[in-house]
């Protein structure tokens, strides 16, 4: 009995000591990465990263534990004494916040590659093209009371994109939209890619959402798609960007210039993380923001959506 | 504050903690009455259900009983509301009441049930039982009124708008952790309070065994409350557990994605299970040290001081609760604040953050059931051990652990459990590779990639009762429950089987599940037949399948009433799918392959042709609406010959086949007019071309098939309408293997017919049903290079794919 007693102890002291053992890795050839952008893709170009380069990219991942991007939080909260060289968003907001609070290094700070956008999604079993609405505006006829699915406007590129919004219409016209919205009964879910599986499952016809996750939705055989862009779209590019103070500056550089290029943008739209190249190449005119504007505006338009849609 | 979000936080949570405690209660009465061996496994399955991720047992009742829900027919009940909430948090929640009732009648003495036996039923319950375990009830209503309280992912998926929503506004859109701090104040303080009041009580732990036994309990209770309680148990499970697992089994693509992230998280199948044990170790050594340090060298027992701010200890204890009740995500910031420091780098960069992260938010549960255990230790063993001048650490390791083992590791169980199915507290600190496997799902999910999330699961349940069956086989193998040698080898005789079958199961469903219902077929051409797929509209289902196709490496492709097209490997696993360009004005019909492994699907209402590659993409589209030579009114089917020479059936204007060159681009022949005669079609449904470059037209509405030469000139035709062998009823597609067989497939009388290269009859297979071998409506078919025939099914809403002898 003292043996098997033994035994268990031993292995639970390896257990310890292999939980707890260092992950800090040859620092001379690594770089640390916190990644907002989904694993499935990001992991192989990290990998393709190191394979070329010889540095190990560390890599954390962002989680919709409770609500999006506990990145940004953490970023803001290492400032002082940051752990990450390299943020890979995969929207724009949040990396201007993190920009304008400093988290970035003062010159060539971020930078933003490639495109997704927003975009209405319909469930093709119960919604001809013919008869899907065309524009935001009719998402608050009648007809639509209880079948639009979308993200709380609170977060994440629901988010950024009824800011967008509320710059592109103007205050009152804006106010008037969300209240409609509102009052038609629209179907409130924690995530664009819970809206479309709720579109393609069939609870609501109609959703808004993001031209990725909807791809994703295709890919798993939900009876979606995508409505073609209008001006009402908003392009939502992906960014990356060296910390101020990066533990390995010049490894950072190779990784923030190597998530630029074009074999890493190209990797990412074949995949339908993003849907182009370039935002320039989109020939439809969407929604041009004024970020700075919006970012003095991002509290107040906070709070009228919670009283707006949090009622 | 938003009141209004604050009163249904409040709503679902006491009503949450009333259902969820009265499932409990009941659950407690029938487990009560088990013998040891039956109680243990409802134990287990209670264990189970706390386990399961919120978001799977969501999932499982919006399948069910969301707006599109398959029960909604006859069960007009809507779950995505208030009252979904509730049922579902009490579904999460009930086994918490569960054990801690358990735990509190299990210190019922026989002589209590013996002393009056007219005791007994209802006055049991309510003289007896109430009395008994009210407090270890309220104990456990606070708990579970703190987990519904907090919960934000499942009342947002049920449309239901609660407190929680708000500070994480604050948090994750304006970065405001002061604000989101200072919002968190009633999800903190309403717990608190009630745990103040609770402060002096102490936490009773389930044991599987108890002085009473379980037939005298039984006997008490009476047959009717016991039978009733078990029935509405036996409910519970199979609703609580049963559902949502199956619905996460049943999925073939759970297991197909299994191998590929059984590889791809490996380490984080290691990281979870290593911290969570880990955790849960330190959490109840600090417990343990904690309390045997507040040992007094003489005179009382620990955890005997009566009001918490009479003991500095217990008041401890009792903040201990802060952080649990805390967001867990302030609490990630807070360790960011105090360890991110250049001097705490070892600790910062390392697992020991997340560690020391679990063991902050959950020391209050290893504490708490440190001090209890440690005052149900034999009083006279202690105060013998210590007149023998015992030191603290020879009066724990001698005489108080052997005593409180069990307890402890039930406490060290719960907060395993806790451990791995943990996000919110690590996500802020967790260093690079340190990802467990709940941070994978979570990332993952938020992708929206749910069969791989469903594949974690599975692991993750498979941890989460891993302890429990390393537990089983330490007694095994420590002989604790032998009492007879033969039993011994029963026992453990038993436990390998079910280990083994365990192992089987879950090694089974690794490999990619291959279509289900393998039936042995009475055919000469025939051995057996597979169902492929099932009526539905997610991956892998089907909607009135009406073509197929196979390409060069005996792929499997299948459009349906969905609009898609469907990939399925040659043993029947999906692939990939990909949707029709259009499908407003109707979906796809009629497949055929070109001589560059290309698949053609032809598109009735759009008048065109679609050229996709094996893997989805659309690499050409051709045709034109009109009635005009080299124009499409209504295509049906397609076929393409040697000479890559596409051909085109068409009916309804007009009643003829076309071929084009490879390209659709030059019009090469036209076939055919509307009418009976030899050459004339009537809704020519069905195309296919032999090795002589033969074309063979299924004539569905003259209930023949007609043959032509290369050319076109007309060689013959078989068939007649009827049931009879030989006769046909609305041919609708058919297939010619190299020795010039053909294999009809025929809509009106719903089998499949062989005919020999002179049209005479070689066999019928099949007929109306449902069963495997039967069809319904059979629209097409296709065969492999192996002469393995596919048939879509289309009114089973499936493919069936008969193996060549």
């Amino acid at each position: 009995m003292k043996t098997s007693r033994l035994i268990l102890i031993a292995i639970l002291v390896a257990a310890g000591l292999a939980a707890l053992k260092s992950v800090v890795a040859n620092r001379g050839r690594s770089v640390v990465a916190y990644c907002a952008q989904d694993q499935t893709y990001a992991g192989p170009i990290f990998r393709e990263f190191q394979r070329q380069t010889g540095i190990k990219v560390r890599a954390v991942y962002d989680s919709e534990a409770v609500k999006t991007v506990g990145l940004a939080n953490r970023l803001l909260a290492e400032r002082r004494h940051p752990q990450c060289d390299v943020f890979w968003g995969n929207e724009e907001l949040r990396t201007r916040q993190l920009a304008a609070a400093g988290v970035f290094r003062e010159t060539n700070g971020w930078g933003a590659f490639g495109y997704r956008s927003r975009r209405i999604v319909i469930n093709t079993n119960r919604l001809s093209l013919a008869a899907a609405p065309r524009s935001l505006l009719e998402l608050t006829n009648e007809a639509w009371r209880g079948k639009v699915a979308l993200a709380y406007p609170q977060f994440g590129t629901t988010a950024t994109y009824f800011h967008a919004l509320r710059q592109a219409w103007g205050d009152a016209r804006w106010q008037a939209w969300c209240r409609a919205l509102a009052a038609n009964q629209p179907l409130l879910f924690d995530g664009n890619s819970v809206v479309v599986r709720m579109v393609g499952r069939g609870e609501a016809p109609v959703g808004l959402t993001d031209s990725d996750d909807i791809a994703v939705g295709q890919a798993d055989g939900l009876p979606v798609a995508s409505l073609p862009m209008t001006e009402e779209a908003l392009l939502i590019p992906n960014t990356v960007g060296v910390t101020r103070g990066a533990p390995h500056p010049k490894a950072a550089q190779r990784l923030f210039d190597y998530l630029q290029s074009r074999e890493v943008v190209q990797r990412l739209v074949s995949v339908n993380a993003l849907e182009g190249l370039a935002a320039d190449e989109v020939a439809t005119p969407t929604l041009r923001v004024n970020w700075d504007a919006l970012l003095r505006e991002l509290d107040r338009t906070t709070t009228e959506l919670s009283g707006i849609f949090l009622r | 504050m938003n009141w209004l979000l604050l009163k249904n936080s409040l709503l679902v949570g006491v009503l949450t903690t009333l259902l969820a405690a009265s499932f409990g209660f009941l659950a407690a009465l029938w487990l009560a009455g088990l013998g040891s061996r039956w109680r243990t496994r409802l134990l287990a399955v209670a264990v189970i259900a706390l386990a399961l991720p919120p978001f799977v047992v969501t999932n499982c009742w919006l399948h069910f009983l969301g707006f599109a829900g398959v029960w909604r027919g006859w069960l007009p009940l809507n779950i995505v509301s208030l009252g979904g909430t509730i049922w579902i948090l009490s579904l999460l929640t009930w086994p918490i009441t569960l054990l801690f009732v358990l735990g509190a009648w299990q210190r019922l003495e026989p002589a209590q049930l013996e002393s009056d036996m007219a005791v007994s039923g209802w006055w049991l319950i309510r003289g007896l039982l109430w009395p008994l375990g009210r407090t270890a009830l309220a104990q456990a209503a606070v708990l579970t009124f703190v987990l519904a309280l907090n919960n934000f992912a499942v009342p947002a998926i049920l449309q239901v708008k609660v407190f929680p929503a708000e500070i994480w506004v604050r948090f994750n859109t304006t970065f405001d952790t002061a604000g989101a701090l200072g919002l968190s104040w009633p999800l903190v303080a309403a717990p608190l309070l009630l745990l103040l009041w609770f402060a002096r009580r102490d936490f009773p732990w389930p044991r599987t065994e108890g002085p009473l036994p379980a037939g005298l309990f039984r006997q008490q209770l009476g047959p009717g409350w016991f039978w009733f309680c078990g029935a509405g148990t036996i409910v519970l499970c199979l609703l609580a557990v049963g559902l949502p697992v199956y619905q996460l089994v049943s999925v073939s693509r759970t297991w197909a994605e299994l191998p590929g992230a059984l590889a791809a998280g490996q380490t984080a199948l290691w990281n979870s299970f290593s911290l969570a044990a880990v955790s849960a170790g330190v959490v109840i050594t600090l417990g343990l040290a904690a309390e045997v340090r507040s040992l007094p060298p003489r005179g009382n027992s620990p955890g005997s001081a009566g009001h918490p701010l009479g003991s500095f200890n217990s008041f401890l204890r009792w903040l201990a609760w802060l952080p649990f009740l805390l967001p867990g995500v302030l609490l990630g910031i807070a360790l960011i604040l105090l360890f991110n420091r250049p001097w705490c780098m070892l600790l910062y960069q390392s697992a020991a953050i997340v560690v020391l992260a679990f063991a902050c938010r959950y020391l209050a549960f290893g504490w708490n059931s440190a001090a209890h255990a440690l005052q149900t230790v034999d009083r006279d063993l202690v105060d013998v051990a210590r007149l023998e001048g015992a030191t603290r650490w020879q009066m724990l390791r001698y005489v108080q652990w052997p005593q409180i083992a069990p307890q402890a590791a039930a406490a060290w169980y719960v907060v395993f459990l806790l451990c791995l199915w943990d996000v919110e507290s690590i996500i802020l600190v967790v260093p690079p590779g340190g990802e467990t496997l709940a941070l994978r799902v979570f990332n993952l999910l938020h992708y929206g990639h749910n069969a791989q999330v469903n594949a974690l699961c599975l692991m993750l349940l498979v941890l989460a009762v891993a302890p429990l069956a390393v537990w089983k086989a330490w007694r095994v193998a420590r002989g604790a429950e032998f009492r007879t040698p033969h039993s011994a080898v029963r026992t453990a005789s038993a436990f390998t089987l079910l280990l083994a079958s365990a192992v089987a199961l879950i090694l089974s469903g690794c490999t990619p599940r291959a279509p289900s219902d393998q039936t042995p077929l009475s055919s000469q051409f025939f051995a057996r037949v597979q169902i492929i797929g099932s009526r539905g509209v997610g991956v892998g289902q089907f909607n009135k399948p009406r073509s197929v196709a196979v390409d060069a490496q005996d792929n499997l492709y299948v459009v349906d009433m969905t609009g898609r097209v469907q990939k399925f490997s040659s043993n029947g696993v999906f692939e990939l799918s990909w949707q029709m360009p259009e499908t407003e004005l109707g979906k796809a019909k009629g497949m055929g392959r070109d001589r560059d492994g290309n698949v053609l699907v032809l598109e009735p209402h759009y008048q065109r042709v679609n050229v996709f590659s094996p893997q989805g993409r659309l690499v050409a589209q051709w045709g034109k609406h009109g009635t005009n030579a080299g124009e499409f009114s209504w295509p049906r089917a397609v076929a393409v010959n040697s000479r890559r020479e596409v051909l085109v059936s068409e009916y309804g204007l007009v009643e003829r086949v076309q071929r084009f060159d490879a390209r659709g681009e030059k019009l090469l022949a036209v076939l055919g007019q509307s009418g009976n005669g030899p050459g004339e079609f009537n809704r020519p449904e069905g195309l296919c071309v032999d090795a002589q470059d033969r074309l063979y037209v299924a004539d569905s509405c003259n209930h023949r098939i007609q043959v032509f030469a290369s050319d076109g000139q007309f060689l013959r035709a078989y068939g007649r309408p009827g049931q009879r062998q030989g006769d046909l009823s609305y041919p609708y597609d058919l297939c010619v293997d190299a020795a010039g067989r053909q294999y009809v497939c025929e809509f009106g009388n719903s089998r499949i017919q062989v005919f020999d290269p002179n049209g005479g009859c070689l066999e019928i297979i099949g007929g109306p049903g449902a069963a495997p071998g039967q069809f319904n409506n059979p629209w097409g078919v296709a065969l492999d290079s192996a002469g393995n025939l596919y048939v879509a099914d289309s009114q089973n809403h499936r493919v069936q794919k008969l193996f060549r002898k």
